[in-house]
């Protein structure tokens, strides 16, 4: 009896001491001091940059080692140090990183900035911008952009490139067929029926399904409906709009039809592989997969498009998603790390950006011989000059977005996709849950919180 | 005066002498061959697609959709060996993970030997409290470890992933070790110690060698483990030239493109290294996990 009471103690001490230990290892909330962004306060540009890639590829890391080599060369006094960090799991060691103190100097960020500005780790760069005269160098859109992730409309990530969502489809398999390529959706759904022979496992779509539905459901859907507010004037979400619940159900339409059944998980990787290894004519992606495509089709068999005119000739394309380099608000290295910063952002931005297929943040860059020969980005840049054509910019900025559309939209997309939940309804549900998480964003500013 | 016994009649002899028998069906008959070679061939062939898959994707060139790797090219893997950097990855996952073999093996052994030979107090509570170190995952710890790691210097260095994985790989190691020595009688010992041995040349001795196949099974699993593990390196290590096989691996899933041919070349360098050492120990392990399972 003795012994069973010990052991019992001794367990319940150890269950105890182990959940200590758990609860108390958790994250804290990181992040540094009020950055202070005036370059005058960031002493002398010199000693050892680190700089961290946090989308890291063997392809774009020898190019990054090219630039900062380059760099080193012109900067005797300033050396970068490269630290390429997969994109899957980087934000996790930037938290890490933040919480204990062992930080970069300088980080690559995509999409997750408005979470590093929420933990005050990244300087203000308004202020480097206008004392350099940057701010006419680069693309006024992507500025403006970018502002929008902070709640004080200042700027915390220096815009290298932009990357745009792009339709690709098959140039090779409408040619073998005898067909024109789409100009318009009713041309484009039409063509993914016609090139569907599921018998020979080629599809007309390839769907995603799984993780990431949300942005291209988003695309296409306001795309086909061509609206180009998220929000109406008086906070009402208009997912939920009858033209956008119409465009969803077309284009939910397209899985089980036009795509293999499959493609209900489908994440990113999946339907690239899908479009890349001959198993469907078209797929919804960005620019980012470009050289994938032409790496394995060829650039002259593929075609990347960016929305196509609705009825009335609006091309409604969602607001791209921007690379850029921020500086770390606890760096000791500030100067310097803003002269690598401004290197990618003039000297070296249009090789950088040529190297990873986007469009250029600098305007001279953007005018580039390579950027007019590329026909995605030809497309997108004719794009953006018509006069018709609106973005749509999506809430980002609001604290819930992400978890929003990765745990509770997703899951429920699934559900549309397997007729377990009508279109109308997810679309009902989900436009009052931005709703909402608009209105708590908005008080929360209201109460400076 | 001699006693003649009777013997026993033949039906009765029989009875007695005779071995027991499973088969206690008479007309049992053995199942058809295909019942047994249909199961395991789908088996295996649901076990080996995934690897062909691999090989496929990393021999044939971007672009085939060829079901066969050919034309054949090496391209991919010349793309992760010198492009992606696996020539500098592979070298750090070996040393990391010998080094972790080493401390996991020896600190299991000693360690296992007291919880196996030695009364002593808090021996029940110890073994509790080593058990509940398995109820936390790595990446709560992330953060402590890394403190700890930075104050004693070991923060970007390869010490900091050998020590992590042995600590985090020692007690589910030393449980097991316990229970191997435990299965080894401790009258072998006993008589070493007749003959003079000490108790340590008596465990080098006797209890060494007979421990071999538990030895080889905590081995593997500290190589494997340490091999595989990706979250420690990730966090531990700031240097481009320090990181091993895993985060090498990562590299080739971008945030929006991804390289299918070299990520399967570089699964197969990562997982030749795994496939040869359980090929190599697979009757250890075998031996080593069943070890005392049936005590005669």
């Amino acid at each position: 009896m003795m012994r069973r009471t010990s052991w019992l103690r001794a367990a319940a001490a150890a269950v105890a001491v182990t959940l200590t230990i758990a609860g108390c290892a958790g994250p804290t909330s990181g992040g540094g001091d009020a950055a202070a962004s005036n370059p005058d306060d960031w002493g002398e540009a010199k000693g050892t940059v680190q700089f961290w890639d946090t989308n890291a590829n063997p392809a774009l890391t020898k190019k990054w080692q090219k630039l900062i080599g380059d760099f080193n060369a012109a900067n005797p006094d300033i050396k970068v140090e490269y630290v390429g960090l997969p994109n899957s799991s980087y934000l996790q060691k930037v938290d890490n990183a933040l919480a204990s103190g062992e930080i970069p100097d300088v980080l690559l960020i995509g999409n997750d900035v408005a979470h590093l500005i929420a933990q005050n780790a990244l300087v203000s760069l308004d202020d480097a911008y206008e004392k350099s005269g940057l701010t006419g160098k680069i693309d006024a859109g992507m500025l403006k952009l970018e502002r929008q992730n902070s709640a004080d409309s200042k700027l915390y990530k220096a815009p290298l490139s932009a990357l745009s969502d792009v339709i690709w489809y098959r140039t090779d398999w409408l040619k073998q067929k005898g067909l024109a390529e789409p100009k318009t959706y009713d041309e484009f759904f039409e063509l993914t029926q016609k090139l569907t022979e599921k018998d020979k496992n080629r599809f007309g779509f390839a769907f995603r399904g799984g993780p990431g539905s949300m942005p291209p459901m988003f695309a296409m859907t306001y795309g086909q409906a061509g609206i180009g507010k998220f929000f109406t004037d008086d906070g009402k979400a208009t997912f939920n709009s009858p033209e956008a619940v119409k465009a969803l159900e077309r284009y939910v339409g397209l899985y089980g039809t036009v795509s293999a059944p499959a493609d209900l998980s489908n994440d990113y990787a999946k339907i690239v592989a899908a479009f890349d290894g001959g198993s469907a004519w078209a797929t919804h992606h960005n620019l980012g997969s470009t050289q994938d495509h032409f790496k394995a089709l060829g650039p002259s068999n593929v075609a990347g498009v960016q929305p196509f005119p609705n009825a009335d000739g609006v091309i409604t394309a969602t607001a791209p998603a921007i690379s850029g380099l921020g500086i770390l608000a606890k760096s000791q290295k500030k100067a310097a790390a803003w002269k690598f910063v401004e290197y990618l952002s003039t000297t070296a931005n249009s090789e950088w950006c040529e190297a990873v297929g986007q469009v250029p943040a600098n305007t001279e860059a953007a005018k580039a011989p390579w950027v007019q020969e590329s026909q995605p980005l030809k497309a997108i840049v004719e794009t953006s000059k018509n006069p018709k054509t609106q973005y749509l910019q999506l809430p980002t900025y609001l604290p819930d977005w992400s978890k929003i559309l990765k745990t509770e939209m997703e899951p429920d997309f699934q559900k549309v996709l397997q007729k377990q939940l009508t279109a109308q309804s997810f679309a009902d549900k989900y436009a009052a849950r931005f709703e909402q998480a608009k209105k708590e964003y908005d008080s929360s500013l209201k109460g400076g919180k | 005066m001699t006693t003649l016994v009777e013997a026993p009649a033949a039906s009765e002899r029989t009875t007695v002498n005779r071995p027991p028998s499973r088969r206690t069906d008479p007309n049992h008959r053995r199942a058809p061959r295909w019942m047994i070679y249909t199961p395991l061939a789908l088996y295996l062939l649901f076990t080996l697609v995934p690897f062909y898959w691999i090989l496929l994707f990393s021999l044939r060139p971007a672009g085939s959709t060829s079901v066969i790797p050919w034309p054949i090219t090496f391209e991919h893997y010349k793309t992760v060996w010198d492009g992606a950097g696996f020539a500098v990855f592979f070298k750090n996952s070996v040393v990391i993970a010998l080094f972790t073999l080493f401390g996991t093996t020896i600190l299991s052994l000693l360690g296992g030997y007291a919880l196996a030979r030695f009364r002593f107090r808090g021996r029940g509570a110890f073994m509790v409290m080593t058990l509940c170190t398995q109820f936390i995952p790595g990446a709560m710890m992330l953060i402590p470890l890394f403190d700890i790691f930075r104050t004693i210097g070991l923060i970007n260095t390869p010490w900091s992933i050998v020590v992590a994985d042995t600590v985090f790989g020692l007690p589910l190691s030393l449980i097991m070790m316990a229970g191997f020595i435990r299965n080894i009688p401790i009258e072998l010992e006993e008589a070493s110690w007749v003959d003079g041995c000490g108790r340590l040349r008596g465990f080098l001795t006797v209890v060494l060698p007979l421990l071999r196949p538990g030895m080889v099974a905590i081995s593997s699993f500290a190589f494997i483990g340490s091999w595989n593990n990706f979250l420690f390196a990730l966090m531990f290590l700031n240097d481009q030239d320090q990181f091993t096989i895993p985060v090498g691996l990562s590299y080739m899933l971008g945030e929006y493109s991804v390289d299918f041919g070299a990520l399967a070349a570089g699964g197969v360098v990562a997982v030749v290294p795994v496939v040869l050492v359980f090929a190599y120990v697979q009757k250890f392990l075998v031996q080593g996990l069943s070890a005392g399972a049936v005590k005669g």
